[in-house]
């Protein structure tokens, strides 16, 4: 099958009650292969997360796959209804929030249970199974964990609850939406190490949304940077970081925390409205770059999937430049 | 932010918690009795509130003795009759005598039938629970899977469909309902009996339970059972329809909001079957404000549904108080607003205990 993920042109419009639709996500194109680690990385409101919704087929009953097309493990396109099974044994999760995520009425050990019988554990070795999951994961005392509710553990614990019951049926590809966002520091290191064990032990792909580009350099061999929706560029994360072809792509990196030396820069200007599909670039409004051609020009679709940048002026030569038309 | 560190990190990293984790089921039950103590205290403090409320219009309203006497009474008579009552003791002895009969189980005679109130409530309170627990069925019956079903697809037409049931249901005035019910289905149709009450009559074998329908089917009189049921469904049909849509809007509602949960969507996530998140995740999520609505519908039916007990001529205790005020007999009025707010806060009661019991977050501390 090749590809494990293939997104091309992808768009998701959301319908709404006595109001004109949206389009949060327009044009992205994504190719994840078999034991690829790549990352979506953005501001907030780029439609990273309504991405990896569309990914798990579980975007909002309003919102549906407008344009483009969506293929997941080369298989199900995800303009279609979805299977639940594909879920968690082929496609798991992990989110932003942990302490939400867990069933509040329910025990940890019950829960994973679930996720366990899910991936066709017999019912009496499930209690077992749970505590070993939690074990593998280094919880220190796995059994008295398994007893607890929710709302009786930390958020740092509740993540890796939570990565547990993703891991347990063994993905073949796990989207990580900002797995360490709402984690203190010391948490998210091991939360990271958790996933780079697992991924480095079955082989799975991973697709990791995050606004954090330390964490993209600790888990990612690959990035693409989203814009108002659509993929901006594509490539290693040495080249997006050292060497950007998108202006975004620098902006972006120059607003993040990873260049300590350098004050951070922040980008002027807001995301743009997401109540029309644009054809012409998104950025041109804040892009330093821009010229005159940027606005009346379409960006059409990218070739490679080994790299592009959707900018009629890169910063740099790159396989797959978007060729422009006249709007 | 790092000051909350410290503290996340030893909850995690350590292996001996230092507040007493080899007996945390002792300290759960400790929580568990006091919680349960200060439920009955209260509902001991409510009851007695309530009795004295009663108490007090009991002397307001006006002297019983006068109402007893007559018109044409000396004030021999009158002060006669206020020893031989009471009355002529100070309010405080009066409170005191009166609660020592509530606990008795006296709650006074009627001055109409001359029959002891408690007894007389005590013969229609079966008429009442037929009724309220019918009504209650055939609203859960609908609110429940309606709310559920509406819930899991909100805007879809099964959403609709309900909402517009219940937006009727809430709409239409009850009695109305009733009457036209009874012009359909009796008048014009013929399918139910006269509005005339219980099927009492129909009935060979001796009452058990005292609920005409249950007494039927526990001795197999099947004729006599579906006599019952007719008398019962008109009346039944007309309370829940007032009854329903507020569980119903609950219901959807709580649903709604557990769907559009994070955890909701994780499960799903993880593998989870949907019916297995159904069943498993959304049922107890959506229980808490179920049950509370529950408790609030059944306190309001067993205050007796005074108008739809009128309309049907049903023998229970709404219709009872209306014909006791009917003749400033207040005694029955009185006794039934007691047990109606007595009902009312114990069923509140055991709908949070219950509610304390399923739910780990109040059962069990951090």
């Amino acid at each position: 099958m090749g590809e494990v993920v293939l997104l091309s042109g992808a768009g998701i419009r959301i319908d709404r009650k006595a109001l004109p639709p949206l389009y949060p996500v327009q044009n992205v194109d994504l190719s994840v292969r078999i034991g690829d680690r790549t990352a979506l990385v953005g501001e907030s409101g780029c439609g990273k997360s309504l991405t990896a919704r569309l990914l798990t087929g579980l975007l909002p009953p309003n919102a549906v796959l407008d344009r483009g097309s969506a293929t997941l493990l080369g298989e199900f396109d995800l303009g279609e209804e979805f299977p639940d099974e594909v879920r968690g044994s082929r496609v798991a999760m992990i989110f932003q929030d942990p302490v939400s995520v867990l069933d509040p009425m329910a025990g940890i050990g019950v829960q994973i249970g679930r996720a366990l019988a899910a991936a066709g554990v017999a019912k009496a070795e499930r209690r077992g199974a749970a505590v070993d999951l939690l074990g593998s994961l280094h919880i220190p005392d796995p059994e008295e964990v398994a007893r607890k509710y929710p709302h009786q553990l930390s958020g740092g614990m509740c993540q890796r609850v939570a990565i547990a019951m993703a891991l347990a049926p063994k993905p073949d590809l796990l989207i990580a939406d900002e797995p360490t966002t709402s984690l203190d520091v010391t948490t998210e290191v091991q939360v990271l190490d958790l996933l780079e064990e697992y991924l480095d032990s079955s082989g799975a792909s991973l697709i990791l949304i995050s606004h954090d580009l330390n964490v993209v350099d600790r888990l990612a061999e690959s990035v693409t940077v989203m814009y108002a929706g659509q993929s901006v560029e594509h490539g290693p994360i040495a080249d997006i970081l050292s060497e950007p072809a998108h202006p975004y792509s620098r902006d972006l990196v120059r607003s993040s925390v990873l260049n300590r030396g350098e004050a951070a820069h922040s980008i002027a200007g807001t995301l743009p409205s997401i109540e029309n599909v644009t054809r012409t670039c998104p950025y041109r409004v804040r892009c330093s770059e821009a010229r005159s051609a940027c606005s009346d020009t379409s960006l059409g679709q990218v070739p490679s999937s080994d790299g592009f940048v959707r900018c009629l002026f890169p910063l740099k030569k790159m396989p797959g430049a978007a060729g422009g038309e006249p709007v | 932010m790092a000051l909350s560190t410290g503290p996340e990190l030893d909850r995690d990293g350590s292996t001996g918690p230092p507040q007493g984790a080899d007996e945390p089921a002792s300290a759960t039950r400790v929580d568990v009795f006091m919680y349960v103590a200060r439920k009955l205290g209260s509902l001991v403090l409510v009851s007695v509130l309530v009795a004295t409320l009663t108490f007090v219009v009991s002397r307001a309203t006006a002297d019983p003795s006068f109402l007893m006497v007559g018109q044409d009474a000396t004030d021999e008579i009158i002060a006669a009759r206020r020893a031989e009552m009471g009355l002529d003791q100070p309010m405080y002895r009066q409170w005191a005598s009166y609660m020592a009969d509530l606990v008795r189980g006296d709650l006074g005679i009627s001055r109409r039938t001359f029959a002891p109130v408690g007894g007389e409530i005590f013969e229609r309170l079966p008429a009442t629970v037929e009724l309220a627990g019918a009504a209650l069925l055939l609203s859960l019956l609908v609110a429940i899977p309606g709310g559920i079903r509406a819930g899991l697809r909100p805007d879809g037409w099964i959403d609709r469909l309900v909402g517009s049931i219940a937006q009727l249901g809430a709409a239409i005035p009850n009695f109305w309902l009733g009457l036209m019910l009874i012009y359909f289905g009796f008048y014009w149709l013929g399918w139910f009996p006269a509005p005339t009450g219980r099927g009492l009559f129909a009935l060979e074998s001796e009452s058990v339970t005292g609920i005409v329908t249950i007494d039927a089917i526990l001795a197999r009189d099947w004729s006599a059972a579906r006599d019952s049921v007719g008398y019962l469904l008109l009346p039944a049909v007309t309370l829940a329809s007032g009854v329903m849509p507020p569980i119903l809007n609950v219901t959807r509602n709580a649903a709604v909001s557990v769907v559009n949960s994070a955890y909701y969507e994780a499960a799903l996530s993880f593998g989870v079957p949907r019916r297995v998140v159904q069943r498993r995740l959304l049922l107890p999520n959506i229980s808490a404000p179920v049950i509370n609505i529950l408790a609030i519908t059944i306190g309001f039916l067993m205050g007796g549904a005074v108008l739809v007990e009128v309309v049907f001529s049903w023998p229970g205790l709404g219709s009872y108080a209306v014909a006791a005020m009917d003749s400033s007999d207040y005694n029955p009025v009185l006794g039934v607003v007691l047990l109606a707010s007595v009902t009312y806060v114990l069923v509140y009661q055991i709908a949070d205990l219950v509610t304390f019991a399923m739910d780990p977050r109040l059962r069990i501390s951090r």
